[in-house]
């Protein structure tokens, strides 16, 4: 393949990525979130280092795409709020993990 | 580093998050202390320590609720299914191990002296052999040097007690679980007093707000 397609033939595979997973704050949360059944928003704050406003604003993002599951509940009269990852956004960053690896073994 | 690598390196620390406070650490040490101080003092009564199993996960669950939510937040580890079969296969293969250096025992030493050179140096070993396996579990599924340093110890107390004559047979099999336990409870004790320390109670927050 001469080089100007194989440069077009990567570009076109970046297109085909998914944006809602690429986005550094957003895959940061999907990382913490696929190693755990469920996690609450504190322990999310912790470990992305998001602002509380940031965080709220990337998991509703999530939900409203399918990939995350907020719910809320009390513990002891105190709320929590629990995200879960859906079987869709764990698919999905699996998926974009293939992509991504495939992309980079082509570079 | 690439995506792919930064992805498994932040799941890696947020999984580390969750053992940083040092409970587990903490009730290893007490489960061990408790049946090595029985098993060396009375070791019929060493089966007292079994009844310790089911109390141990409460109080793990009462300091966490306690003392670490409201610190760093609930996460509950998604299940491996590849963790169970890693359990059983190391012990499938500590077992054979052992039944293995039993059979070449019998079939060379053991013919000229017999048993007691198994009882005194051998089952401290076996002991400290089994008591490696759950550290070195914990060690591989977290990549933490200090559950390493645990499994390793285990072992080293296993041969290293009987061999230097400080103690043997089962006095040695409680020595060695007091003493793996006892390092584990300390160190346990110095990261949740550090834990406690460094950080501090969240405000709880409702996410969509």
């Amino acid at each position: 393949m001469p080089a100007n397609d194989e440069e077009h033939g990567t570009a076109a595979a970046f297109t085909g990525i998914d944006r809602i997973i690429h986005e550094p704050a957003r895959l940061s949360i999907l990382a913490v979130l696929r190693a755990f059944e469920t996690a609450d928003f504190v322990f999310l704050l912790k470990q992305t280092e998001l602002s509380r406003g940031n965080l709220s604003s990337h998991l509703s993002k999530l939900e409203a795409v399918g990939y995350a599951e907020i719910t809320k509940e009390f513990v002891d009269k105190v709320p929590r709020t629990l995200v879960r990852l859906t079987d869709a956004g764990r698919k999905a960053v699996a998926t974009y993990r293939a992509e991504m690896d495939q992309i980079l073994a082509t570079l | 580093m690439n995506r792919t690598e930064t992805m498994d390196n932040v799941e890696m620390k947020a999984m580390r998050a969750t053992i940083r406070d040092g409970i587990t650490e903490m009730l290893l040490g007490i489960m061990l202390l408790v049946f090595g101080v029985l098993f060396y003092f009375a070791s019929s009564l060493a089966a007292l320590g079994v009844l310790l199993q089911p109390l141990l996960p409460l109080l793990g669950k009462l300091l966490k609720r306690k003392y670490v939510y409201p610190r760093i937040g609930y996460a509950k580890v998604a299940k491996d299914p590849h963790a169970a079969r890693g359990i059983i296969w190391t012990a499938i293969i500590a077992i054979v191990f052992i039944l293995s250096a039993l059979g070449v025992f019998v079939l060379t030493l053991g013919y000229d002296l017999g048993f007691p050179l198994w009882r005194s140096h051998c089952i401290p070993a076996t002991a400290g052999i089994l008591m490696a396996i759950g550290p070195w579990v914990v060690a591989r599924t977290y990549r933490l040097a200090r559950w390493y340093a645990f499994a390793v110890l285990s072992v080293l107390a296993g041969v290293g007690l009987p061999l230097f004559n400080i103690a043997t047979g089962y006095a040695a099999v409680g020595l060695q679980s007091a003493f793996v336990g006892g390092l584990s409870l300390s160190y346990g004790l110095g990261l949740f007093l550090t834990f406690l320390r460094k950080y501090t109670v969240e405000e709880p927050s409702h996410a969509g707000e």
